[in-house]
């Protein structure tokens, strides 16, 4: 066991103590979350569509869950049950959709967990949580007749996308929906800049989570990510200036 | 009994979670084989969960031929096509003739036909990105697009000028430099990200796998 | 005996009293009021009136009016007030009236506001002062007050034309007051009353004895009204005819031709003084209540008030049993048929116009809504417009070969790397070339990774091809084939493919590690092959290590990254390229350009596949895609800008509509 093997333990266990120490000082020092516009406006698009018994789908992406892609599939989950919860009085509920066979499971059993969890499992339809397609573009191809069949009015995007994901954000946008889009692949964010209404740019997209009321332990998670981004940028400058003054590490 | 099943997939999760990441730091031999065995069975599940998805993905088409919802004739076709794929691959095996000529005679174009698409969707939504949201993020964006596409492809005239090398390096310097430093800072965001989602998970905290 | 005077109707209560006689009013405590000074007799200037509610003194040289010290002056020779104060005539000054003090025993005095009519109609009576009026009638209470005075024992001025034969008709009678207790006498009250003498004196010899005290007390203005058992109350004419019932009698004359010479000759003449007379006498003016109560000849209205038995008695309400109230139901409770000027509205266009808007919406909430169908999106013309503009630019290009664009001039830089390394490469092993991208980027990745490959065949390196998606082993074949024709490269012989590799970055770690348990059997495989590993391509091959070269063809920067990172510990001296997209390029160039470079050589977009033909002197697809490429760029920067004015302009129009 090498060094990094060391210093990746210990950034590790270092991110789960503190992850479990902020959790429990949320309730006496609860974190303030800076003003996301993107989830305010999803808030807002969801009332309105529960209201006008439209409904919201929710993308996953076409992502695994067993690859380093699997992490924004994860957050969508999680923005999942905050959505059915949001959802439930709607006489339409949400609708997930992925482009993988584990994915699309999951999110069943997400949904049909969270609905337990609610009350009202009489509600839940397998249908609800489907994969549209196996590959990128074959999900984004039947993206559409879905989009316009369910009466979609709210588009999330919350999951790992290639560049298909500029195509299933315009779809959304020329069906008139709102479109809120966040991946974790960083050329992707680009091209939600240029077709989303609310484009999710860096992590904001696992920060869905906190903002949409999941608990304190995703509050905290935020803080905690923070303290780690500070520890990097000090470091990187100090690695930075080091290595120009010619200090070898 | 149900928050009882919880607790034992939350054990479950968790305890095959630490064993493919401690394969990451600890290089011992017995864990490495416990690792690889444990990566066997998900590149396995994965497959299966595939299957269940394709299994998913007909009977969500089968139910709306059955209902004559709206759209159901490309639902027809998805399920037909499905079929006869299914059957010829089944029959002739996958890698005959057949089945790659229609994966390279139907797929392949079409996705290319997608793609091709997204580059018109693509340059509307550049296009109409300043009517539908005007501050300065946008104008550096669409200065920076500009600047990248002039100094990306060929020009009319002076191709090869000093004008066109001029801005051939201003898009290395902006692609390699800027796009490149800021691209890295997300990554690292994002895996922070994704670190946290992990350990929430490894914690019991989120069980996207349900009750 | 004192008084006190009602603070409301001003009548003249005993001083005991706790209600007015008359109104009813709380009467002021005469403890609390101040008595008023008194000036003493013969004073002279004037004396202010009696306070309101005061007692009156028995002594009437206190309060007595100036006019009347005057009369009395003259009369008894006292002093009084000033000369200059002019003499009261007929409707002047005649507050005495109701300072008037009440006579102990009984209730003595005319009721408060009622003018005698000896003296209001003393101008146009004749001025006989002789015994000719003595026929004429005299006010009962004055006959009483006279009578009194005279039973005293002090001489009763003559007061001519006093009759109390006929009751004059007392003016209308308020309420009846309740049975008022007997006023107790005071035993200090003088026996003249106060009154002067020529008051007394004013009264005839014929005139009616005063009953005694002691008689049951009624108010003077009724002791000429006798109850004749008919049950009929005395008729009181109304100040004011109305013109409705019978006329009113005509106020009686009074005669005061027989009132003795020491009576004022206005008050025996029942007229005032002739006001050419007395040139120094400023005239008068009337106290507001008097005036308004000044008796109008022309009409009266006569109120008749019925008896007690043939009131009717209230049957209905909180009222029921009492007689003499008001009846609610003939004028408030009966029930009517309104009548049709009421009932009907008065509505005006507006006001209908609004019940109309409210009607309507009320019946457009009752009636069932269809559901709208869902707006279906509308072709936007200007996606057609831009949709046509890049088919053009793309189509044009391709399909007529104009216009022709300039081939770069220049390599780039990365490229004499790439060249180099595969230079370099021994080629009795096999290089690792990984198909990581799908088949809508077959676009530009084959265009790009071509001339790759077709250098690896030019050098004779045999080839091994793996893909971790679904469809990538089927684009491997499509390359490899369509670049293998050129090179005489042969599957099975020249190159093989490994497969499909399901698992993600969990199955590349796996394969890093041990590619022969990773992967069992390959893709297009001979068939007399037990397993993929036995093909002549690849012995010798057991670990990663063995292959001369890896290269990663992907559209997808993460591909890219999870090869590099999973592979680096496993890959030993061999060389790890990168064939990436341009949107890839710069997030895998880091790796290459960092201080320990975990990439060997990498080639991205068309335009280092341009060059890179161009150096291998085969011109291939991106030869053949470089014009097309170059001007749908073009298009698309003319797009960008013109969208870019546009949404200015639209701005700039927006803000200032606003």
């Amino acid at each position: 066991m090498g060094l990094r093997d060391l210093l990746g333990i210990g950034i590790l266990i270092g991110f789960a103590v503190l992850l479990i120490v902020r959790t429990g000082t949320e309730r006496r020092w609860p974190t303030t979350l800076r003003a996301l516009p993107a989830f305010d406006e999803l808030r807002r698009a969801i009332e309105r569509a529960v209201e006008a018994g439209q409904r919201v789908h929710l993308s996953l992406g076409t992502g695994t869950l067993i690859g380093s892609d699997s992490g924004p599939a994860l957050a969508g989950l999680t923005a999942l049950a905050q959505t059915a919860e949001l959802t439930l009085e709607s006489d339409r509920p949400v609708v997930v959709s992925s482009g993988d066979g584990a994915v699309a499971a999951a999110s069943q059993d997400a949904l049909r967990g969270t609905l337990g969890r609610l009350g009202a499992s009489d509600r839940f339809r397998w249908t609800r949580a489907r994969m549209l397609g196996p590959t990128p573009f074959s999900y984004v191809a039947t993206l559409p007749g879905m989009l316009d069949s369910e009466r979609v009015s709210v588009h999330v995007l919350l999951g790992h996308f290639g560049n298909e994901g500029a195509l299933a954000a315009d779809i959304g946008a020329r069906q008139r929906s709102f479109v809120l889009a966040g991946t974790d692949a960083v050329p992707t964010q680009a091209l939600f800049y240029a077709t989303a209404d609310q484009p999710l740019i860096g992590e904001e997209a696992f920060a869905a989570g906190a903002y949409l009321g999941a608990g304190g332990m995703h509050r905290a998670s935020l803080r905690v990510q923070d303290l780690l981004r500070l520890v990097l940028i000090i470091v990187i400058v100090v690695g930075t200036l080091l290595s120009t003054l010619g200090v070898g590490l | 009994m149900r928050g009882g099943l919880g607790l034992v997939w939350a054990a479950i999760a968790i305890a095959f979670g630490l064993i493919v990441l401690q394969g990451y730091f600890i290089d011992l031999e017995v864990l490495r084989g416990v690792r690889t065995m444990v990566l066997q069975w998900a590149v396995v599940l994965a497959a299966a969960a595939l299957l269940l998805g394709v299994a998913n993905l007909l009977a969500v088409h089968l139910s709306k031929i059955g209902a004559q919802e709206k759209g159901w004739p490309y639902s027809a076709v998805l399920v037909g096509a499905l079929v006869v794929t299914l059957l010829v691959g089944l029959f002739f095996g996958e890698e005959s003739p057949l089945v790659l000529s229609v994966f390279q005679y139907i797929q392949q174009p079409v996705e290319s036909t997608l793609a091709g698409l997204l580059a018109i969707s693509l340059t509307l939504g550049i296009v109409r990105l300043l009517s539908r949201r005007r501050d300065m993020r946008t104008y550096i964006f669409l200065i920076t697009v500009f600047i990248v596409l002039l100094g990306t492809g060929p020009w009319l005239i002076a191709s090869n000028g000093g004008l066109h090398q001029l801005m051939g390096e201003a898009r290395a310097w902006l692609s390699q430099v800027w796009a490149a430093g800021a691209a890295r800072g997300l990554l690292l965001g994002v895996a922070l990200g994704a670190t946290a989602t992990g350990l929430r998970i490894l914690l019991g905290a989120d069980r996207p796998y349900g009750d | 005996m004192a008084t006190i005077r009602c603070p409301m109707c001003q009548t003249e209560n005993a001083a005991d009293a706790e209600f007015c006689r008359l109104c009813h009013a709380k009467l002021p405590d005469p403890a609390e009021s101040p008595a008023p000074e008194v000036p003493e007799t013969g004073a002279a200037g004037a004396t202010a009136p009696p306070a309101r509610g005061a007692p009156v003194s028995a002594d009437r040289g206190s309060q007595m009016p100036d006019w009347l010290a005057r009369l009395r002056q003259e009369v008894t020779g006292e002093a009084g007030p000033s000369e200059s104060r002019p003499v009261s005539g007929a409707g002047d000054d005649l507050d005495w009236l109701g300072a008037m003090p009440a006579v102990a025993g009984e209730e003595e005095g005319p009721p408060p506001g009622e003018v005698p009519e000896w003296l209001g109609a003393s101008a146009s009576a004749g001025s006989s002062t002789d015994g000719a009026a003595a026929g004429a009638d005299v006010p009962e209470w004055l006959a009483k007050i006279r009578a009194k005075a005279r039973g005293d024992g002090e001489g009763e001025p003559a007061f001519e034309g006093e009759s109390a034969a006929e009751p004059s008709p007392a003016p209308t009678p308020a309420p009846l007051p309740e049975p008022e207790a007997v006023i107790p006498a005071e035993p200090e009250a003088p026996a003249s009353l106060g009154l002067p003498d020529w008051l007394l004196a004013a009264r005839p010899d014929d005139a009616p004895t005063v009953p005694p005290p002691s008689e049951p007390e009624r108010p003077s203005w009724l002791m000429g009204v006798t109850d004749d058992g008919s049950g009929e109350l005395p008729r009181v004419p109304a100040l004011v005819f109305d013109g409705e019932g019978a006329a009113p009698e005509p106020a009686p004359d009074i005669d005061l031709s027989s009132v003795s010479a020491q009576v004022p000759d206005w008050i025996g003449e029942g007229r005032p003084p002739e006001l050419a007379d007395r040139s120094d006498l400023a005239p008068a003016t009337l106290p507001a209540w008097l005036e308004a109560m000044r008796p109008v000849d022309t009409f009266r209205s006569v109120i008749e008030i019925e008896s007690a038995e043939d009131q009717a008695v209230e049957s209905a309400g909180p009222l029921a049993g009492l007689r003499g109230v008001l009846l609610a139901e003939p004028v408030v409770a009966m029930p009517h048929a309104p009548t049709g000027k009421a009932a009907r509205l008065d509505v005006n266009e507006r006001q209908y116009a609004q019940a109309e808007l409210l009607h309507r919406l009320v019946e457009e909430e009752q009636r069932e809504v269809r559901p709208r169908p869902a707006a279906k999106a509308r072709p936007s013309v200007l996606r057609w417009v831009v949709a046509a503009a890049l088919l053009v630019a793309v189509g044009v290009p391709g399909i007529l070969g104009i216009p022709a664009m300039d081939l770069p001039a220049f390599a780039p830089r990365d490229l004499a790397g790439l060249v180099g390394v595969v230079d370099a490469i021994p080629t009795d092993r096999p290089a690792l070339v990984v198909f990581d991208y799908e088949a809508g980027a077959t676009g530009e990745m084959e265009a790009v990774a071509g001339p790759f490959l077709s250098h690896l065949m030019e050098r004779g390196v045999p080839i091994a091809t793996l893909s971790t998606h679904p469809g990538g082993s089927v684009l491997a074949e499509r390359l490899m084939a369509l670049q293998g024709a050129g090179h005489n490269y042969v599957r099975g012989e020249d190159f093989v493919h490994l497969g499909y590799l399901p698992g993600g970055p969990a199955a590349v770690q796996l394969f890093a590690a041990s590619p022969r348990q990773a992967v069992t059997s390959g893709f297009l495989e001979e068939e007399t092959l037990t397993t993929i590993w036995d093909s002549p391509v690849l012995a010798g091959v057991t670990q990663l290590s063995d292959f001369t070269l890896m290269a990663v063809i992907t559209s997808g920067s993460e591909d890219a990254r999870v090869w590099i990172e999973q592979s680096e510990a496993f890959l030993g001296e061999a060389p790890l390229v990168t064939i990436v997209s341009a949107g890839s390029e710069p997030l895998v160039r880091p790796y290459y350009e960092s201080t320990d470079p975990k990439v060997n050589g990498i080639l991205s977009g068309l335009t280092s596949a341009v060059a890179y033909e161009q150096r291998l002197g085969e011109p291939g697809l991106a030869h053949s895609r470089w014009s097309s490429y170059g001007l749908g760029l073009l298009v698309v920067e003319v797009l960008v800008v013109l969208g870019a004015v546009g949404g200015v302009t639209t701005g700039v129009f927006r803000s200032r509509r606003r």
